[in-house]
This record gives structure tokens, sequence and C-alpha cells, in this order.
């Protein structure tokens, strides 16, 4: 880097820290720390007023009176509890007095168990300011924007074409792991106890309490699965959990005809996937279709019942006609983000040595028409399936690909040799029990290459379907965050009607007294496909239109820059997520601890902890776990953007004047994303 | 003909997995025996009794009735349950006894709150005969809660129960 460079950025840095020091000290000074006493009115769904606003070393005074039904409020990171049980006689005002000596935002609930469908949403904002993690984060996002320009534009520029591996750890080098995966009961064994999971999580919330406070079904998928699957399984595992999934197991099993053993010939009709669909479209669609319910989804247990058993049904009727994960790869709501996001994971499943597959199937060509042929014809599988491995490519099939004695062809239609991006593949390991030559490695890696290369030798290319899965999830990880944890949306939607009435027919509120609110469903549904569909995506195309003018590059097409800038947004999308699935994890989790003494909410107490209470986790230290993801999430977001733009335009120059707008672009989703967890605004 | 043993372990392991419900019956009917359990099930604005867990609000799988008729002279036990918000339970003329799950009781108790998902059991011995005003003393709602009532009526042996 240019040394005037180094000056100008230490200047940036300079001027962006002196400036939040100022407004601080200008906040801070002043206000005196005074004694306030705010009366917080609560009905259902709702706290009036719903911001509390304070400086910072203010005495506090919250007397919270209940206006209709018991209610509370759990002021997070203060851990100050209110609780008002109306019963005859009991007094209907709590009050509550502490010293405001935490900036920032800090959410309060309603901490009455039930309360409601909606009690997890009844919410406000205590917001003590000056807020100094929102502030500070802010700006560090504007540093780290103008650094990353500064950075790349000191690097060389010379593009790497192949990616760069950085370090790799082949797991299957392990005898325990390796002696494991190729097991064949191997995904048996994982998909067991998930099953039985779901079994529980059917009955509970199909025929257990329809409080989802209580209820074992509700907060085991849209709490602990949630969560677990945002922030564990997909960045360190990929498609992991495609490989314990149970919602497709009974499909496969049937087409299949066996359960643990590899066999030909089962129930299936083996029909081909019509090529027209060889993309994640039905996947995007599906899946706004399942978020389009999501409000009645997370209240409501008997519709997360419904949801299970009927993906389980289309899985089967779907493997009974075609052949393969269909379901997995084409049409699962679940599959489409987890693969795209899977992308920026730390594991991936590759040839160890390309040159080991092409010396076994012979030269280039032969290999992709072997591959081609094997898919044309099922009856080449049932060939290969009697032959010896090392026969196998004589006939024209490919073990990976075809399948052999010892395990299946690759049930999500990828060629092991062409892997060069996770998007793809389920982990289910059959590759590693049919690959002869041992090629077959599973890698611990630092990820983040596949978004930035076009698969090089695969059938799927990068295209509109996969971006506009990235806007959908980015803008569904806002959509969300407002629901689960904002104080607008709901109030919004509802008008002057009470919350409950809204959603549909839900029998534990009166129909009878409350008709359901169609309207308000479909106001809610337009919200999520309109900000999915065309906003997001128009906020995008202007940032990639401004980055084709900015870089004057006239030979590269607006389309591709808009498809390959969009998995820029995938680590941003992901940690957004993260921020996200952190807050319902740490606030909701300790729901589970009497749930799992009492699943159905039918008065068992199997653990003797029927009666713990609920109480947020590690609240005060929430926000700035949020706020280092999101900061993450930007960091990587702009590493990833930069090797595209380097890829996307042909010299230095042009790729560092096109990705400035999209820069600007990170930066403003990381603010709107920063403004809605710890803004305290809206 | 070779017996895969791998598959058929796996067989009865997923049939295994689907007795779930089985099990659920089976312990429920363990820790609340069906012929001496009354389910009440409080919500906003009413009392509805029954005999089985498989009363759900969303499936309406088992009958009840809103009123609660028992012989005299037997002991009933009630297990409150349900509902939306918090509830409260007392029958006027009778004092409850709370049994916990841990067997530990509390007697002469007016009335009880019911928590959304957190069965409440009690029971009393229906010495006296009459009729007696069941109903909710934590307010469920502004008006309505006042409403928020049925009877329990002592049989004396002529007509049907529940107990």
């Amino acid at each position: 880097m240019l040394k005037s460079r180094k000056i100008l950025l230490f200047l940036v840095v300079l001027v962006a820290t002196l400036t939040v020091v100022l407004v601080d000290v200008m906040m801070t000074s002043a206000q005196t720390p005074t004694q306030r006493e705010f009366v917080v009115e609560i009905r259902q769904f709702d706290y009036n007023p719903r911001i509390i606003n304070v400086f910072l070393g203010d005495k506090v005074t919250i007397r919270l009176r209940a206006l209709d039904v018991s209610q509370g409020m759990w002021i997070t990171g203060y851990d100050v509890n209110l609780q008002i049980i109306l019963e005859e006689g009991a007094p209907r005002e709590a009050i509550a007095t502490f010293i405001a000596d935490k900036p920032g935002v800090y959410r309060f609930y309603c901490s009455v168990p039930g309360g409601g469908a909606f009690n997890p949403f009844e919410i406000g904002y205590l917001v003590v300011q000056p807020n100094r993690p929102f502030f500070s984060s802010s700006t560090a996002v504007v540093v780290m924007g103008v650094a990353a320009i500064f950075l790349y534009d000191g690097s060389n520029g010379e593009a790497d074409v192949k990616a760069k591996r950085i370090w790799r750890f082949n797991l299957l080098k392990i005898r325990v792991v390796k002696w494991f995966v190729k097991l064949r009961s191997f995904q048996f064994i994982l998909v067991w106890p998930t099953l039985l999971v779901f079994m529980v999580v059917i009955f509970t919330s199909l025929i257990g309490t329809q409080s989802g406070n209580r209820n074992f079904g509700l907060l085991v998928v849209w709490i602990l699965w949630w969560s677990v699957l945002m922030i564990l399984m997909v960045p360190f595992g990929g498609r992991i959990w495609c490989a314990m999934c149970p919602i497709p197991s009974f499909g496969e099993w049937l087409s299949r005809g066996a359960i643990v053993r590899k066999q030909s010939g089962g129930l299936g009709l083996n029909r081909r996937w019509p090529k027209r669909l060889d993309n994640i479209w039905l996947q995007n669609i599906s899946f706004l279709v399942v978020s389009s319910f999501i409000g009645i989804l997370i209240t409501r247990p008997w519709a997360t019942a419904i949801m299970v058993v009927s993906l389980m049904l289309v899985a089967v009727v779907i493997h009974l006609v075609f052949e393969r994960r269909v379901f997995c790869r084409y049409v699962c709501p679940v599959s489409g983000f987890v693969g795209l996001y899977s992308n920026f994971s730390t594991l991936e499943l590759r040839v160890k040595d390309r040159d080991i597959c092409v010396e076994h199937v012979g030269d280039e060509r032969r290999v992709r028409s072997a591959a081609l042929k094997s898919e044309a014809k099922s009856e080449t599988e049932r060939r290969i399936d009697k032959e010896p491995e090392s026969e196998s490519p004589e006939h024209g099939g490919v073990d990976c690909y075809a399948g052999n004695s010892n395990g299946y062809g690759c049930p999500w239609f990828e060629f092991p040799k062409n892997l060069d991006r996770n998007a793809y593949c389920g982990l289910c390991m059959e590759c590693v029990k049919t690959c002869p030559r041992d090629n077959i490695a599973l890698n611990l890696r630092l990820g983040g290459e596949d978004l930035y290369i076009d698969p090089e030798y695969g059938a799927k290319q990068r295209g509109l379907d996969e971006a506009f899965k990235a806007h959908i999830m980015v803008a569904l990880a806002f959509l969300y965050g407002e629901i689960f944890g904002g104080i607008n949306t709901w109030t919004n939607l509802r008008g002057q009607q009470p919350l409950a009435n809204f959603l549909g027919p839900f029998p534990i509120v009166r129909p009878d007294l409350f008709p359901p609110r169609w309207d308000m469903e479909a106001q809610f549904a337009g919200l999520v496909w309109g900000s999915a569909l065309l906003m997001m995506p128009a906020i995008h195309l202007a940032f990639v239109a401004l980055s084709k003018v900015s870089s004057s590059a006239k030979d590269v097409p607006l389309r591709t820059l808009f498809i390959n800038f969009s998995y820029a947004l995938v680590p941003l999308g992901l940690f957004a997520w993260i921020a996200f699935s952190l807050n319902i994890l740490l606030i909701q989790v300790t729901k589970l601890i009497p749930v799992l003494s009492d699943p159905a909410g039918w008065g068992w107490d199997l653990f003797g902890t029927r009666y713990y209470p609920w109480s947020p986790l590690l609240s005060g230290l929430l926000p700035h776990l949020q706020i280092v993801a999101l900061l993450l999430g930007l960091v990587l977001s702009l590493r990833v953007g930069w090797e595209i733009s380097t890829r996307t335009f042909t010299s230095h120059r042009q790729a560092l004047r096109g990705y400035i707008p999209i820069v600007a672009m990170l930066m403003l989703m990381t603010i709107a994303f920063l403004t809605l967890w710890v803004g305290g605004i809206f | 003909m070779k017996v895969y043993w791998s598959e058929i372990v796996a067989t009865l392991m997923v049939i295994s997995v689907l007795t779930v419900p089985l099990g659920f019956y089976y312990y429920q009917e363990q820790l609340y025996p069906s012929d001496t359990t009354v389910y009440v099930f409080t919500r906003q604005w009413e009392f509805i009794f029954h005999r089985s867990p498989l009363y759900s609000e969303a499936l309406r799988l088992a009958p009840g009735t809103k009123e609660l008729v028992v012989q005299q002279g037997t002991l009933v036990r009630l297990l409150i349950w349900k509902g939306e918000v918090v509830h409260g339970f007392a029958i006027e003329g009778y004092n409850l006894t709370v049994v916990f799950t841990n067997g530990s009781r509390r007697p002469n108790v007016t009335d009880v709150v019911v928590y959304p998902g957190e069965p409440v059991l009690v029971e009393f011995l229906v010495d006296k005969p009459g009729t007696f005003w069941i109903r909710c003393t934590v307010q469920c709602h502004p008006v309505m809660h006042w409403y928020h009532r049925s009877k329990l009526i002592v049989s004396n042996g002529t007509t049907a129960s529940y107990v």
C-alpha cells in the first residue's frame, strides 16, 4: 500500500472515532442524571409507550399497569422482571426502580407465560442514550467500507481465476470418521434420532397444548432447530442437516425399497425431473409460501404439525414418481437457502485429486458422456450394480454417479469429480462408499470461494434463481427481524384490532367472537413476496447499475453483474440470520427446560424441571453479540464482493470502480440491520 | 436367501418411532387415570369438562360438557388445563386440595391460578348436595371475565354424572 493511502486511511479512522467521541460527549454532558418515572400500560399485545427513552445514569422507575389480562415486563440487559397476576383483589400495578447504567437498546418482553398466542411479540424498547453500541458500530461500518476500498486499491489486482486453497484438512484421514461414514447405516444413524424428535414434534404440536410457550413441537422447531441450523449447522457443516433430515426419509426408503442396504428396484417410478425445472425457483416459491404463513406457524402449534406432515407427504409422492432426491434438490423450502449459504461453510466434500477421476473414467469428453449416459439410462445403473467396481467404467457408468454394489449413485444429481461448490452436495456420503479409487475427501476449510468461482465443470451454473434466493434471504432476515424483535409490524398490520383476531381460523380465540382476518393475512403475504421479489432485487439492481456506470465496462452485461454480485450478499445475509437467531435463541431458549419435562403440556414432570421459570439468557451481551456478527458478515461480504469484482471485470481499475457502489450497498444494508437490532428506532 | 439383519433392525427402529403417540397416552393414563380424572378446559370465557387428553382445541376429538355433574360422595380430581391467558379456578362453597406433580398437597385452597399450558391438578370430596358456581378468579378480560363461569351440580344418584 502506498504511504499516502495509509495516511488517508488513518485520517478516516481518526475522523470517525473523533466524531463518535464528540457526539457522545455532547450527549452525555447535556444531561445530568435525573430521576424519571414512566407509567407503562400493557394490554394484549402492546405496550404504551413502546419506547422508553432514558439517559445514562438516570434513576428509572417503571410503573407497569395491566389493562386487560395478567401481564408482565422483563427488561433484558437489566433483568428487571415485573409481573401482574390479576387475581381478584390483587394490585393492578407493579413498580420497579433501577439505575440505567448500560447504554444501548434493550428489549422488554411480556414475562407472564401465555398471555395469548402472540405473547412473545409483546415487545418494547428501553433506549439508554447515548446509544453507544449503535453509534460506534455504524461508524465501524463506514470505516470498514472505506478501508476495504483503500486496501483493494493497494492490492496488485491480479485475480486468481482458480480459487486459492488456503487450508484444507481431510476429515477422512481420521480412521473412526472414515469407518463411520463408510457404514451403510451411516445416514440411518443420523436420521433415526431426528426422526424420533420429529415424531414427538408432530404429536405434541397437533395434540398437545396450543399454548406455544409450553409446546415441545413449536419450541423445538422454531427456537431450537432454526437457531442451531443457522448458527451452527449451516456455517460449520454446510448441508449436514440435509444428511440427517427425516422429512424425505420415508419417501427415500420407499423408492429404494430399503432403509440401510443397497439394492436396486424399489417402489418408485424413477421418472426424470424436467430439464426446465433444473433450478431452485421452485424452492424460492415454496420458501415464500411457508414464509407467508410464518405468523400462523410460529404462534399456532397445530400449524407446525400440518407443515411438517405435509412436507413429508409431498416428499413421499415426489420420491415415488421421480428418481433420486428430487424433493430435496428442487422442491424443499429449507434446502434452497441451506444450499446457498453452505457455499460459505467450513465443511466441503470434494475429490482428493481430480486427475484420478479423469484417469478412472477416461478422458474429459468421455467422463461427460458417461455421466450423461448413466443419467439417461437407468438400465445402465442396474447393470453397473452387478458389476465388480473396477469394471464399471468399461460399461459406461461412473460409480459415484450411477452407484455400485457398495452404495447408491449420488442422490443429489452431483458428479463428485465436478464438485467445486457446496450448494447441492447433501453430504449423504454415498460417494465415499462407491468410489473405487478412494478419492473422496471431506475437508475442513476456511470457506468462501464457492461464492466467487463459476462452477467449472458442473452442469448447474450460477443464475438468477440463486441470485434471487440471496435477495429473498436478506429481505426476510430484515422482515423477520422486525416481526420477531421489532415493535411495529404487528401493530401496524392489525390496525385497531386485537392482534389475536388476525391470521386465520384459530379455535383458541373464539372464532364466533373474533372472525379470522384474511385481509390482514393477505397484507402480510404481500409484504413477504413484495419485499423479497421486488424491493430487495430493485435495491440491488440500482447499485449494480451504478457499478456498471462507474466501472464504465461496456462489455460486461448488467445481468452478469446482477447475478455475480448477488453472491456478495451471502455472508452478510448469513450473519444477519445469525444475529436474528441469536436473538430468538437467547431470549426464548429457557422455555425449553420446562417443556422437556412436560412436552405436550399434559401435566407431566419427567425430569423435575416442570416449574422452571422463563428467563432470557445473556441478555446484556446479546446486542453486542449481534453487532459482532453483523460486522463480521460485512467484512466477509466485502472480501467476497472484491473477489467477485476482480473476476467479473477485466481490469483492476474497472474492478475497483465497479466495486465502490457494491461497498456502499453492503454498508447501507449492514447499517439497516444494526438499526433494526440496536437502533431502537423502529 | 440372505437375511439382512441391519435392514430388520432399522425397520424395527422406524416402527418403534411410530409408537410415540401410544407412549404419550399410556403415560398420561398412569399419571391421571381416566376413571377418576376430569379434564377442565378453561379458555376465554368458558369451562368445558371432558374425559380425555384427546380433547384438543385444534381437533376437538373428544366431546365435552359445559357443566360438571358429579355423584355426591365421590372424590373428584380435576385437571385444569389449557387456555390462552392466565385464568383462575374456584368452586364457591368448596375448598380444593392442590396436588403437585411430586405428590405433595396443599389443602384448603379457595382458588388456584392456571397458567396457559401448565395444568393444575386439584381434588375435593363432593359432600354437599346442591348447585355451586364454578368461576374464574383471575381477570381474563375487562368485561367478559365476569361471564367466565359454570356450574357444579351434585347429583343424588338418579341423574347421569361425570364421576
